[in-house]
């Protein structure tokens, strides 16, 4: 019985007395604890896809997967080598897993391969370390970069990287339209959106650029803010103005877009 | 190096403000430049003023990453953050195949993308795709060799995304591939 650890129970195969994984198989090969010419790969190959074959194609774990094909892969090309005149003999011992890469006497092909297994094997273990401080950093917050803003820019709203999706803007209009009060009397001037537009680039033209939240909250009920939205949503998919956001939670910046810049 | 008036106090102040302000780490050198002091005592400063945040119990700490310092909050904090954070602020994991190609380039860099998939044994253009698309490798320019191939090298987003101080901070290698082609980046 070996620690299996995290070899996946899901692609055991059988052969003789040994039963496990491919990776496994390949392990104890490359120990001399098997002999590689007494497993019949054909079937282990069979073995395999059928093993496959039989999970969840949602649930599959195609790391896994696709290591234990490879395993299998390696185990297919080093039988393949033994079978053939002038490769270097079996050295029983010479190598171990834990300290491969010291003596070579006769490196042959089986050395390099191992060698090359070794390698990976190494990256692998760095692999698990890099995730163990990839999940420990990603509970680590700081100042989230800031994006240069370029209100000049006549790039489409939906391009920039730091863009506000309609969400956003949805969500912005929702908290703003929960600080005012909801009967408050119609203002008596109504102006159609159309001229709230032009309202809207003529205060961007003065100030460049203004936080959303100042845009609209000079509007004075729940009705005018909303107008004053559906203008601005206009403007924005003409390409006349451009949200953008520098940081999450961050306001909604209004830029206008100049022509010809 | 002109010799300033402000006291200890005050500088570390200044540092604590720099470090505040900055959305990525300040190296010594900038630190340096700032208190216009050499920079034996700008790391000195740093240090100190990184021991105070260390006391007690504090939301934020000072952490040498990327050949810098940088505020960042306490990760055992982080379940309190998430209460408050829009759902998905977290980058998504990188897959297993992504993580193993980045140990191959911190170790071999610069490295092709053939010398990757000799590693490794299978093809690795989708991985790199992903990578470079997050930031965290480059192309750090072309191998002398047939078809000059590009080269791929990390860059300081890989150090500060796995909290490195620089890549010597990786594990020594046992085997192949001795980590000394590090530092001539």
């Amino acid at each position: 019985m070996r620690s299996l650890g995290i070899e996946d129970r899901h692609f055991v195969v059988k052969a003789g007395t040994f039963e496990g994984t491919p990776g496994e198989l390949l392990r104890l090969v490359m120990q001399d604890k098997i002999d590689l010419a007494s497993i019949p790969l054909a079937d282990i190959a069979k073995q395999l896809h059928e093993a496959v074959e039989a999970q969840d194609v949602h649930e599959i774990d195609l790391d896994q997967a696709v290591d234990q094909v490879i395993a299998l892969v390696t185990l297919i090309g080093q039988k393949a080598r033994n079978l053939l005149p002038g490769d270097a003999p079996y050295d029983s011992g010479g190598i171990s897993c834990e300290a491969a890469g010291e003596p070579e006497e006769s490196s042959g092909l089986r050395e390099m391969l191992l060698e090359r297994l070794e390698e990976y094997k190494e990256y692998k273990h760095i692999a698990e370390e890099l995730r163990q401080r990839e999940e420990l950093w990603h509970k680590v917050r700081s100042r989230p970069p800031v994006p240069e803003l370029k209100p000049d820019l006549p790039s489409p709203a939906c391009e920039a990287p730091d863009t506000v999706t309609l969400d956003d803007l949805l969500n912005a209009l929702e908290a703003l339209l929960k600080s005012v009060p909801e009967n408050v009397p119609v203002p008596s001037e109504e102006l159609s959106i159309q001229e709230r537009m032009e309202a809207i680039v003529s205060r961007l033209r003065d100030s460049g650029r203004l936080g959303f939240r100042e845009l609209l909250s000079g509007s004075r009920s729940r009705s005018e803010i909303i107008a004053m939205f559906v203008a601005l949503l206009e403007l924005i998919r003409l390409g006349r103005v451009r949200a953008s956001q520098d940081r999450h939670f961050g306001e909604i910046i209004i830029a206008i877009v100049e022509p010809n810049r | 190096m002109q010799s300033s008036n402000l006291t200890d106090e005050e500088k570390q102040a200044i540092v604590e403000a720099v470090l505040f302000s900055l959305p990525r780490p300040a190296s010594i050198k900038e630190i340096a430049g700032v208190l216009s002091v050499d920079e034996g005592e700008a790391a000195d400063i740093l240090n100190r003023l990184k021991a105070t945040y260390d006391r007690g119990t504090r939301g934020i700490q000072i952490v040498e990453v990327a050949h810098g310092f940088q505020m960042v909050t306490r990760p055992c904090y982080a379940p309190y953050l998430e209460k408050i954070e829009q759902a998905g602020r977290t980058p998504q994991q990188l897959s297993r195949a992504a993580l193993e190609t980045l140990a191959i380039i911190a170790y071999r860099e610069p490295i092709t993308r053939a010398e990757i998939e000799a590693i490794r044994g299978v093809k690795a253009d989708a991985v790199l795709a992903t990578l470079l698309d997050r930031g965290l490798i480059r192309e750090s320019g072309r191998k002398d060799s047939v078809g000059r191939p590009i080269l791929y090298s990390t860059t300081p987003e890989f150090l500060r995304y796995f909290g490195l101080k620089s890549l010597d901070d990786l594990p020594p290698l046992q085997h192949a591939g001795s980590p000394a082609l590090r530092g001539n980046k």
